[in-house]
């Protein structure tokens, strides 16, 4: 069977902008390295294959698409091609066929390092919302890549990566691995339950759903740690997440599911005092959380049950009954304060903190 | 291929080389659990239930997408292979409905029974509740995806399997989902075969109700078709082979159940289009004409040699009284499994009601009698001109005699012929006259009495005759008769007299001059006299002049005490044991089969009996009764692909010539399809029977090693 080769710059997930940088700026050295490449495995033909919205190269076959952590793998390719979801195929024998050809697959960086004198990591550096590529050779320590002073945590890899501290910088070097491909640094201003909730679902939206495990469990953990910086998590939940994410990284289909629980379980490990505070004792260190009007409670002992707190609300979310104790759900509670000025008994307050006990069913005005 | 060895379990397993683990675990009753696999698709790896261990490997291992090799050591029960199995079960039921009794898949669904394997941690994982509603939009199938786990059977079955695509995920709200790909399945060009069906683990895409029967096991309602033939004729299978242009293996597969394919093309009463599928997307495929199509184009006849070979002759002796279609079809396998067969047939040439009993130019005599040589050139004898007065008395010459001589005696309603004047016939008379070339006085006018099929048969003949035809009937609009039939023969110039009912014929000189008749409102037959109520318009009665009668009310077997068998009070054998018209009689040895035991039916009941029956005397005789036979090789290809705006191809209908132009001859009324309306009449066809290449559900309890209970436990 013929050979197609597919140098897919779409395999990039969203820390890592090395295959833009490289198609911008050493686009004749990827075009020699795919050469290259096309002439040892013998593949007849040539195909880019760029990211939806990108601008064209002019090179000989492009096709758009969009991008996806499992596009480094042939099947996926050649279901975008056709028009389907990118997911990967892993199996023994198995050949990625397009229009009658074997479909094979190289990235632009492992283009460039097939032509280019040095081999050189693409590394993409993310600080706040600021992201740079530099172009590094091989084992070049990440410490000397990245000024890391005051940083509180650094994210390595992105989504397939891991948490690191700033001060295990040195540890890694610039090389063939996932790692050393994006270095995204967290300011000690971030919390890093909110930022782990953040990459879960970063890591939920990227999945190709293929398997369950990957499907449901990007699902499972990114509700689970949405649930976090709000207060609305279970006491078991830690547990539950250190219990689910290891099986899913053995467990998962392809290197996307096996790798993305990595980062999950470094921030639990790494920043451990920091979720166990949000969930049990509802307070956020880095003053993220429960902040800045995050929280309305009506006060237990103040509050008439007259019931005009609930005709302010625009969203349903104060639940009561006259001459009982009035609640605010704080799921749907949208912050407006409409109902702080409806309140003539000045029973309604924004909290900030570690909540005071308040009932948790409907109870008689004056009984709680 | 080359074999290897690999232990499973700390079983030694031999395997081809090219099976995966799961296969090879799966063909010696290991079983594993596993979901998205399934035998007739590609691997997809997705569900993660099939990991097993294999040892000197971190982790597990994909056993469905892991081809065996030698000296592989797997363990399917091990810890860590369990614990992911039990979290993909958790993962799926957060998704999916936790009430399985409400469930129309309840009891049958591959889900329910994995993790009832699998078992359950109660992990308080967060549901998702899938924000999708039931689609009946469809025709056919119906579905309900928000029990969907996402599997992904019915995508590839539609795609790899089917070549067809209808189906495909896309992510909708951030989930993956199962999605048409088009405005609605007929927008997808979907072809509506079913696999989504057969292969979807859950209850999300099924069949909707009332598509198929569930009174007669499923691989037969699966091909609603060919269960509704009274012969099972594999209609798919022919209706594919006309679609690939080979009418003469199309021809050979239907000759594997009836040996009159032409005579039923032209004739049959179709019931097996009364649930083709296809009327779920507009109207059943045109199955009788297709037939037809086939019959007429067929030039090689490739099944000839097989259909002409029979058994070692067994030396025994058989007798088919009746010519017909059910004497000459048993004739034909009773011949084939050896036995002498004779038929004797009164008239004066062979083919029962097909030669006599029918107008010419519905079933031209010629084509019955090229069908009834091949019965012939096998080895069956026919002696015309030979009726039987005693059926007893000739099982003295015969190991056995099958008695199939019909329903041939018209019944004349006497009481209107008072005068026993001599130019009254009835239509199986006037038929058969006008076949055999046989005399008939007629006269001009002819009134015919009846509103059944059979009366416009007879007018038709007669307008060919150049006959001034007059219909009589008790129905309004002589709703007896199927309207095509009926219009068919007003086009050609019948005259009609609806909701009249007749007094007395008239005569003078000993001829019939008229038929009195009144004028009626309504009737009714007396639910338990079967005496004709009617409620008469007063003062109606006229005489309808006319030469000749021509009676259309019904036929009987014309049978009495002579012919040695005990009869029933309306002349049909009966077997003494039931005190029923079966097909053994009061003579052991003697055997019945045809309108002479079910009354006046259908060509196709009356083959379909001889078959019956064929089988039932070869035991008789000492044979296995075995009368199926495969007469042409056949393969069906599953990957059909698409047809642009499949479903709304309309149904074919044959040309049918001018009224003005087909009265003046006996040539048929319609010359057929032509081979671009046969050719596309077969390309709608659903292909029903494809679905039963699929593998059904084999639930872990299915494999013989499987021990749940252990696992369970």
């Amino acid at each position: 069977m013929e050979k197609l080769l597919v140098c897919s710059c779409a395999a990039n997930d969203p820390y890592s902008l090395s295959s833009a940088y490289l198609l911008d700026n050493e686009l004749d050295t990827v075009k020699a390295g795919v050469k290259k490449y096309a002439d040892m495995i013998g593949a007849s033909d040539i195909m880019y294959f760029l990211v939806e919205g990108s601008k064209s190269y002019g090179l000989e076959k492009e096709a758009f698409g969009q991008a996806s952590p499992v596009m480094d793998n042939p099947y996926a390719i050649v279901q975008q091609l056709k028009g389907n979801l990118p997911r990967p195929m892993i199996q023994d024998d198995y050949v990625a066929e397009y229009e009658g050809k074997a479909v094979y697959v190289l990235t632009p960086e492992v283009a460039y390092n097939l032509a280019a004198p040095e081999k050189k990591k693409f590394v993409t550096i993310n600080k706040g919302d600021k992201a740079e590529v530099k172009a590094v050779p091989y084992g070049t320590k990440l410490s000397e890549v990245v000024d890391a002073a005051g940083a509180k945590a650094i994210l390595l890899g992105g989504l397939k990566g891991q948490f690191i501290l700033p001060a295990k910088l040195g540890e890694y070097t610039t090389g063939d691995d996932i790692l050393s491909g994006s270095v995204t640094i967290y300011g000690p201003e971030a919390c890093m339950v909110v930022t782990t909730a953040d990459l879960m679902n970063k890591t939920w939206m990227n999945s190709c759903n293929k398997c369950v495990l990957c499907r449901d469990g990007t699902y499972q953990v990114k509700s689970i740690m949405d649930d976090m910086p709000v207060g609305k998590s279970k006491a078991g939940d830690i547990d539950l997440l250190k219990d689910i994410a290891p099986l899913i990284k053995i467990g998962s289909y392809c290197p996307y599911g096996q790798n993305w629980p990595n980062t999950l379980l470094s921030a639990l490990e790494l920043f451990a005092d920091e979720f166990d505070a949000h969930i049990k004792k509802k307070s956020c260190p880095a003053g993220v959380c429960f902040q800045a009007g995050a929280t309305y409670i009506i006060l237990p002992d103040k509050c008439t049950g007259c019931g005009d707190c609930v005709d302010a609300c625009d969203y349903t979310a104060i639940e009561g009954k006259k001459k009982f104790i009035h609640m605010i759900d704080q799921q749907m509670c949208e912050h407006c304060g409409e109902c702080v000025d409806s309140c003539d008994e000045e029973a309604i307050v924004k909290w900030e903190g570690k909540l005071p006990k308040l009932p948790k069913k409907l109870t008689k005005v004056g009984k709680f | 291929m080359a074999e290897v060895k690999l232990m499973i379990d700390g079983r030694q397993i031999v395997a081809d080389a090219s099976k995966t683990v799961l296969e090879a675990a799966l063909d010696n009753g290991i079983y594993i659990p596993h979901l998205c696999y399934h035998e007739n698709l590609h691997p997809n790896g997705g569900c993660r239930l099939c990991v097993v261990k294999q040892e000197g490997v971190d982790g597990v291992i994909t056993s469905c997408s892991t081809k065996v090799q030698e000296g592989m050591v797997i363990t399917t029960k091990d810890e860590l292979a369990e614990k992911i199995r039990k979290l993909s079960c958790d993962f799926m039921f957060k998704t999916h409905p936790s009430e399985c009794t409400g469930c129309p898949k309840y009891g049958r669904c591959l889900l329910a029974s994995i993790s009832q394997y699998v078992g359950d941690t109660g992990r308080a994982l967060r549901e998702l509740k899938l924000r999708v509603t039931a689609d009946e939009t469809n025709p056919l199938m119906l579905h309900e995806m928000y029990r969907c786990i996402l599997c992904g059977r019915c995508v590839r079955a539609c795609g790899e399997l089917r070549g067809v695509g209808a189906l495909k995920f896309a992510k909708v709200d951030g989930r993956m989902r199962v999605v048409i790909d088009g405005d609605s399945l007929a927008d997808a060009d979907c072809r509506f075969c079913g696999a989504c069906v057969e292969v979807c683990p859950t209850g999300s895409i099924r069949d909707k109700v009332d598509v198929f029967r569930d009174d007669i096991p499923r691989e037969q309602a699966l091909i609603p078709c060919s269960a509704e033939c009274p012969a099972h004729i594999s209609i798919p299978e022919y209706i594919r082979a006309i679609y690939e242009g080979d009418y003469s293996k199309s021809v050979g597969i239907i000759r594997e159940k009836v040996p009159f394919p032409h005579a039923l093309g032209l004739v049959c009463n179709n019931r097996c289009e009364n649930n083709c599928k296809h009327k779920h997307l507009n109207s059943s495929l045109s199955i009788r004409n297709l037939k037809r199509f086939a019959a007429e184009h067929d030039e090689d006849k490739i099944w000839l040699d097989n259909y002409l070979k029979v058994a070692p002759r067994t030396g025994k002796k058989v007798a088919v009284i009746g010519g017909g279609a059910c004497g000459l079809t048993a004739g034909y396998y009773l011949n084939k499994k050896g036995h002498d067969v004779t038929v004797f047939e009164s008239k004066k040439i062979p083919g029962g009601h097909m030669t006599s009993g029918m107008p010419e130019y519905r079933i031209p005599t010629q084509a019955v009698l090229d069908e009834v040589k091949v019965i012939e050139d096998s080895g069956v004898k026919i002696v015309c001109n030979s009726p039987i007065k005693n059926a007893a008395e000739l099982k003295k010459d015969y190991d056995a005699v099958l008695v199939a001589i019909g329903t041939s005696i018209g019944k004349k309603l006497g009481y209107l012929n008072k005068d026993n004047l001599p130019q009254t016939y009835s239509a199986l008379e006037l038929l058969q006259a006008q076949r055999l070339n046989q005399e008939i006085d007629l006269g001009q006018t002819v009134c015919i009495i009846g509103g059944g099929n059979v009366a416009f048969d007879a007018a038709g003949t007669l307008l060919r005759m150049k006959k001034t035809v007059n219909v009589v009937c008790l129905e309004k609009d002589a709703s007896q008769a199927s309207p095509d039939e009926r219009d068919t023969a007003l086009e050609e110039g019948a005259n009609l007299f609806d909701s009249h009912s007749n007094e007395a014929i008239i005569g003078e000189n000993g001829r019939v001059t008229g038929l009195q008749v009144h004028k009626i409102n309504s009737f009714y037959f007396h639910p338990e006299t079967r005496a004709l109520v009617e409620d008469a318009i007063p003062d109606s009665t006229y005489i309808i002049p006319c030469d000749s009668i021509v009676f259309a009310a019904g036929q009987v077997t014309g049978l009495t005490d002579e012919f040695g068998l005990e009869l029933n009070r309306f002349g049909y054998p009966i077997d003494p044991k039931t005190g029923k018209s079966e097909y053994t009689t009061s003579v052991e040895g003697v055997f019945a089969a045809g309108d002479v035991i079910t009354g006046t039916r259908f060509l196709i009941d009356a083959i379909a009996g001889g078959r019956d029956v064929a089988s039932l005397m070869d035991q008789y005789l000492g044979g296995d009764g075995v009368i199926d036979e495969q007469l042409v090789e056949r393969t069906a290809d599953p990957f059909i692909g698409t047809i642009d705006n499949f479903a709304s191809i309309e149904r074919h209908e044959m040309d049918i010539r001018p009224a003005e132009e087909r009265k003046e001859d006996f040539a048929p009324v319609s010359t057929g399809f032509t081979c671009e309306q046969g050719t596309c009449e077969a390309s709608r066809c659903l292909q029903c029977d494809l679905r039963l290449q699929i593998a059904g559900p084999k639930f872990w309890n299915d494999y013989a090693g499987a021990e749940g209970e252990e696992v369970n436990a």
